[in-house]
């Protein structure tokens, strides 16, 4: 199984998640979710979840200046961003629960 | 031209590269996809002095995981197809390229294969003088004078290795270049007659 097929449902929780942690730019985000591991994440799959989450309504963001590059676009959490989070959560926590029962109880070895 | 101008070029190509790719989407839509891509861009120029199409992959692919990462529908005529002229056999080679690159990198422990090669040139700097060594034994048959001659030549190499790898003109990169092209050939003959005998 590939591991890129499985990010691919669970970007939008990964990248709420880090934003839930702290406020951040494409580029930011993009470099937290690879320091926690998600090493396979693409640049344009991050950006494009990040414009998908802002359309629906789940981020806002601002502006901050920079002196030495470009001006950066921040994005946030709103209330719909955080409860779209914690619904998210619920849901992995429990498929994975589910799924790691299911592989114990057919005698998978972990 | 400075190096921020070619980046600032290298990043204008990229764009319109992916804005012509994301053409049949209407016109607000693509605008708002691509409204921060610049500064994205320029973050990761900034951030790696590899260019824009061997860090992010072709801007065809680049488009095209963009719009699915954003859950827009593929374009009717999809850019990914071999017969379709605005993916060229270049981009596509550029990534599978990109792919085994990384590919086979992980499996080695590093982020990219090229990380590793990049690793391994000081070695390889001392190798060519090896085989100048080898040159050398065949004009003089003398080891002693060879190997003192070897001690020169192979700090020379790594000196001009060096020189090449930080160089911002071509002319150290070409020289370099043109010694390791000339050391591979004996040094497969070589390999090849301790192989055969």
């Amino acid at each position: 199984m590939d591991a890129t097929q499985l990010l691919k449902g669970v970007l939008d929780v990964a990248v709420l998640a880090v934003l839930n942690a702290e406020d951040g730019y494409g580029y930011d985000v993009l470099r937290r979710l690879r320091s926690a591991g998600l090493d396979d994440v693409g640049d344009a799959s991050v950006y494009g979840t990040l414009r998908r989450l802002y359309s629906a309504g789940a981020l806002t963001t601002y502006v901050v200046a920079s002196d030495e590059g470009p001006h950066r676009k921040y994005y946030a959490l709103n209330k719909t961003g955080r409860d779209q989070l914690a619904h998210s959560a619920k849901v992995w926590r429990s498929f994975t629960s589910t799924m790691d029962d299911l592989l114990t109880a057919q005698g998978v070895a972990a | 031209m400075t190096t921020t101008d070619v980046r600032g070029a290298e990043i204008a190509d990229y764009l319109g590269a992916v804005r012509a790719a994301l053409v049949d989407l209407d016109p607000v839509t693509r605008d708002g996809l691509l409204e921060d891509l610049p500064e994205h861009l320029a973050e990761v120029a900034a951030a790696d002095p590899e260019p824009l199409p061997a860090r992010l992959g072709p801007p065809v692919i680049f488009a095209a995981e963009l719009r699915s990462a954003a859950g827009l529908a593929a374009p009717a005529t999809t850019p990914m197809r071999p017969e379709d002229p605005s993916v060229s056999t270049i981009d596509l080679v550029r990534s599978m390229l990109t792919i085994t690159d990384r590919g086979i990198g992980r499996r080695l422990g590093y982020d990219r294969l090229w990380s590793l090669i990049t690793e391994l040139q000081p070695a390889w700097w001392i190798v060519r003088g090896i085989v100048v060594f080898w040159a050398i034994l065949a004009v003089v048959d003398s080891y002693l004078v060879a190997t003192l001659c070897t001690v020169i030549v192979v700090g020379l190499s790594i000196r001009l290795g060096r020189t090449a790898k930080i160089a911002t003109t071509g002319a150290p990169k070409i020289a370099s270049t043109l010694v390791s092209v000339i050391c591979i050939a004996p040094l497969m003959f070589g390999l090849f007659v301790i192989i055969a005998y």
